[in-house]
């Protein structure tokens, strides 16, 4: 059973990797890349481009790392912050 | 559980350490940094003043910071609604780009971020050491 599992991985593992082996990486397939570095200073106004992706074109991806940081702080604090006794 | 060594080093290190938070968040949309950084920054600020000196008096305002931050943030990202058309648009004139005054509301959510996330941070550290020490 155990080695079934293991050969199942095994060859999605090999499918995922040699998938991706005929995929250009940068020149190809970057077309929102290339958008970004083209109009992301004359659309956003902001110079640095990280900046202005993580608060101006992705900025769901912020709202979102703020949430996951809000539970994290409520799951610390309900586990931890136990009363004193 | 400090020296006095730790404690002068403390001292001549901690207002450098929390300028260069406050720069890093506010010159975020200029150069490599941004809110989630120098939040980072100061949230370890908060925490080397506590390993240090042991002061917790301010810890219960901090929750109030974080809350303004996440509400600040959703502020402008609702208002963008109403002003630009859709969630998050960038309503506020460009300006030049390269000066401090630029990039529409990037600044502005670099700043609520970064005090979200300071506030957050410091939280979670005390919680964690407030709860080292009753294990011991």
């Amino acid at each position: 059973m155990k080695a079934k599992i293991g050969f199942i991985i095994v060859l999605i593992l090999g499918i995922l990797i040699f998938s991706n082996l005929k995929l250009k990486f940068g020149n190809d397939v970057g077309i929102t890349a290339e958008m970004y570095i083209e109009k992301g200073v004359s659309e956003t106004g902001a110079v640095n481009l990280v900046s202005s992706i993580l608060a101006d074109y992705r900025v769901y991806d912020t709202l979102g790392e703020t949430i996951i940081l809000f539970i994290a702080i409520l799951g610390v604090s309900m586990i931890l912050k136990g009363d004193k006794k | 559980m400090s020296s006095r060594i730790v404690e002068t080093a403390t001292n001549i290190v901690i207002p450098f350490m929390i300028l260069f938070g406050i720069y890093i968040i506010i010159n975020g949309h200029l150069t490599p940094g941004g809110g989630f950084q120098g939040g980072v920054i100061l949230g370890s600020c908060a925490l080397l003043i506590y390993m240090v000196f042991g002061i917790k008096k301010h810890v219960k305002y901090f929750s109030i910071f974080e809350n303004i931050g996440a509400l600040v943030f959703l502020f402008i990202g609702l208002s963008g609604i109403i002003l630009g058309g859709f969630l998050f648009s960038n309503f506020i004139a460009k300006g030049t780009p390269g000066t401090i005054i630029s990039g529409g509301t990037i600044p502005l959510i670099n700043i609520a971020i970064g005090l979200k996330v300071a506030a957050g941070f410091a939280i979670l550290f005390f919680i964690v050491l407030e709860y080292i020490e009753r294990r011991n």
